[in-house]
């Protein structure tokens, strides 16, 4: 299944994007909870927010994966990719933190055009079967600023927005979490916690 | 308490105002207080006026801009000394309505004060929208509730 949630910065969607995770692994029995981190520690600021992510997190039995460019996992026996999944799909739910950032990353750091990054990231997200039972993939609201953009920065929010159309259509649930408080657009409130 | 938020310029004003009026009050100005004017004293525990008028602000029924209240102490580099003072002023006043503008919900700015700013108000309603026994969003002055008391989805 996958899962969509956004929301404000600051919003809380995070750690609740965490307790879903936590939530169907426990759920369905699931051995295995994968966190990809998607952050450049470049500044001092991000390693201040990667470090408060990482106490947010900690107990919570994640298995952190950095990598910048999103779901490029392997399984025992394949050697292409960087990272090798420690288990079978259906003993994984993965936790992608987020695709604002990973988009960006695939935009300003590897250099790909808005549609680029766009068909990238959509065609790992419909390859998850390979990868996972579930995933869960937090966003971004960053639609209302009232700015008037340009250049690739207008580039990049009209790919977000594509993105996270794109999406949500094919999630199975898809909610925004205001200030901690889930607000769904899509599917059925199957969680309570 | 509430939580009233929404863009700026939506009418959350007038929906807090129409609250209490449901509630058979009718809010007079000296009961509102103004995030961006309130009385801030040096420790930064609010102390408002009513321990100097106390007769003329013997009761606050909305606070409003709250997002404006902290910018100030984000400004002032007093973040953390947000939330202990919202819990003081919840202590005295547990019915408050309280108005806040989303500012969240754009790009990162470049400017740190920005990016702090924006940060620390998601912060704050979060910590309020746990014990709050309503939270709506207003657009164009309708009220779209994200949570009420009777909502089986309360968080933790």
């Amino acid at each position: 299944m996958l899962y969509l949630i956004t929301g404000a910065s600051g919003s809380g969607k995070s750690e609740y994007a965490e307790d879903v995770a936590c939530y169907l692994a426990r759920r369905d029995g699931m051995r295995y909870k994968l966190y990809v981190a998607t952050m450049e520690a470049k500044s001092e600021e991000a390693q201040e927010r990667i470090a408060r992510h990482k106490r947010q997190r900690q107990g919570k039995g994640f298995v952190t994966v950095e990598s910048l460019y999103g779901l490029a996992f392997s399984f025992p026996g394949e050697e292409k990719a960087p990272f090798r999944l420690p288990c079978l799909p259906q003993d994984c739910v993965i936790l992608l933190e987020c695709l604002s950032n990973l988009l960006a990353n695939l935009m300003f750091s590897d250099k790909r055009s808005g549609g680029q990054a766009t068909e990238a990231i959509l065609s790992q997200v419909r390859q998850r079967q390979r990868l996972c039972r579930h995933l869960v993939i937090v966003t971004n609201e960053v639609f209302s600023d009232g700015m008037l953009y340009t250049g690739e920065v207008l580039e990049y929010v009209r790919a977000l927005g594509t993105l996270n159309r794109l999406l949500a259509e094919e999630a199975d649930g898809f909610l925004e979490v205001v200030y901690s408080v889930p607000l769904w657009l899509k599917g059925d409130r199957i969680w309570q916690f | 308490m509430e939580l009233i938020i929404g863009g700026c310029f939506q009418g959350k004003l007038a929906y807090a105002k129409q609250r209490w009026k449901e509630a058979g009050t009718r809010v007079r100005e000296e009961e509102i207080l103004d995030g961006g004017s309130m009385v801030l004293c040096e420790t930064a525990k609010w102390c408002g006026a009513r321990s100097t008028e106390k007769d003329s602000f013997a009761c606050v029924r909305i606070l409003n801009q709250l997002h404006l209240l902290v910018r100030r102490f984000v400004e002032t580099g007093k973040t953390q000394e947000i939330i202990p003072l919202m819990d003081q002023l919840l202590a005295d006043w547990p019915d408050l309505l309280i108005v806040c503008d989303e500012v969240g919900l754009g790009l990162i700015p470049v400017e740190e004060t920005e990016r702090l700013y924006r940060e620390a108000v998601g912060r704050t309603l979060c910590h309020l929208a746990r014990q709050a026994r309503q939270m709506v969003r207003i657009t164009g002055g309708f009220p779209l509730v994200i949570r009420s008391a009777d909502d089986a989805q309360l968080p933790s």
